[in-house]
């Protein structure tokens, strides 16, 4: 049972290696390699969560809200430290996507193979749907309104 | 639509409707202890409603095409997911104040003409580094775009990685 362990460890390991490295840029990587990362550390997921592994399950349900929540808390900062509204958006629609999103995996990653992962799957689908567009919407009015752009060099609004 | 085409999409409507119900209420069905009939065929006549009224919107073209759309759109949707982490990264080292900041707004012409390449597309910029869509003209394919900073916007305006990506899941390039 150790082995079983120290296999879905190795592969999640590898993945997550050659994911933050090329995410981070310290080293590069071709798209594909990156894909079969990704691909490898999902597989060591699914291995441990459904080999019922609390440990190694729970840990990276932890790991993933506390990314979730350093994005949200980044998408905060910047709302309250960009100039002006439209860059604010840029924090708030990007940062909180993806937090909210991170959130959810790790609740799937949390709740193992059952219909509450397939929910939660379908909660983040419709969070990478509603989310561009209602970004774009309130930019749209913004910009229909007239509110001018802040440029580099302007005083801050 | 010529009649093979339509009873392919209302099949295809149907199933992913019925496989849509059965997923979210399968606590109800299976898990009470015994099948319960009743419950699966208040499903299916849902998904036949929903089948009757929305099966031109949700697929609209022969069944070769949409097989061969859906392979690409999923190769692209695992590319975009990967840039969507890659943009919170970015406005993350933005908001913290390792990378600067220089807004400015963009307008650039796409070959884009269907409606659902142009959402897409709009989505996908909104959802990648540092850009978000202001307006799209459907006639002329053109997005105005509010870009964080210069490489952003360069990667729309000179590189058009991802419009290349798009025109090729959705069969319009040039």
């Amino acid at each position: 049972m150790l082995t079983v362990d120290i296999v879905a460890i190795g592969l999640m390991a590898v993945g997550a290696f050659v994911m933050l490295t090329g995410m981070l840029n310290i080293m590069k990587f071709r798209d594909f390699y990156i894909g079969i990362a990704g691909i490898t550390f999902i597989i060591g997921v699914i291995l441990a969560v459904a080999l019922g592994r609390r440990g190694i399950v729970d840990t990276l349900a932890v790991l993933f809200l506390a990314a979730g929540a350093f994005f949200i808390i980044t998408g905060v900062i910047g709302l309250l430290k960009f100039p002006d509204f439209y860059t604010r958006l840029h924090a708030t629609g990007k940062c909180d996507t993806v937090g909210q999103i991170f959130i959810v995996v790790g609740c799937m990653i949390y709740s193992g193979l059952s219909l509450i992962s397939v929910k939660l799957f379908f909660v983040a689908a419709f969070y990478l749907l509603a989310y561009p567009s209602a970004t774009h919407a309130i930019m749209k009015a913004a910009y229909a309104t007239g509110l001018k752009p802040w440029k580099k060099g302007d005083p801050r609004m | 639509m010529r009649g093979s085409g339509k009873a392919f999409s209302m099949l295809i409507t149907f199933c992913v409707a019925l496989m849509f119900w059965v997923l979210l209420s399968a606590w109800n069905i299976y898990l009470i202890g015994h099948y319960d009939l009743f419950r699966l065929i208040r499903g299916i006549i849902v998904a036949l409603i929903v089948t009757i009224t929305v099966h031109e919107l949700f697929i609209s073209e022969q069944a070769e095409k949409v097989f061969l759309k859906f392979q690409r759109w999923l190769r692209y949707i695992t590319w975009e997911i990967w840039q969507i982490i890659l943009a919170a990264i970015d406005v993350a080292a933005r908001v913290l104040g390792l990378r600067p900041i220089d807004p400015r707004i963009i307008e650039f012409e796409t070959t884009l003409r269907s409606d659902r390449a142009l959402t897409t597309f709009a989505d996908s910029i909104t959802l990648t580094p540092g850009t978000i869509t202001i307006y799209v003209e459907p006639e002329t394919g053109k997005y105005t775009v509010h870009a964080i900073s210069k490489e952003p916007a360069d990667a729309l305006t000179v590189d058009q990685t991802m419009q290349r990506k798009v025109g090729y899941v959705f069969m319009e390039e040039g």
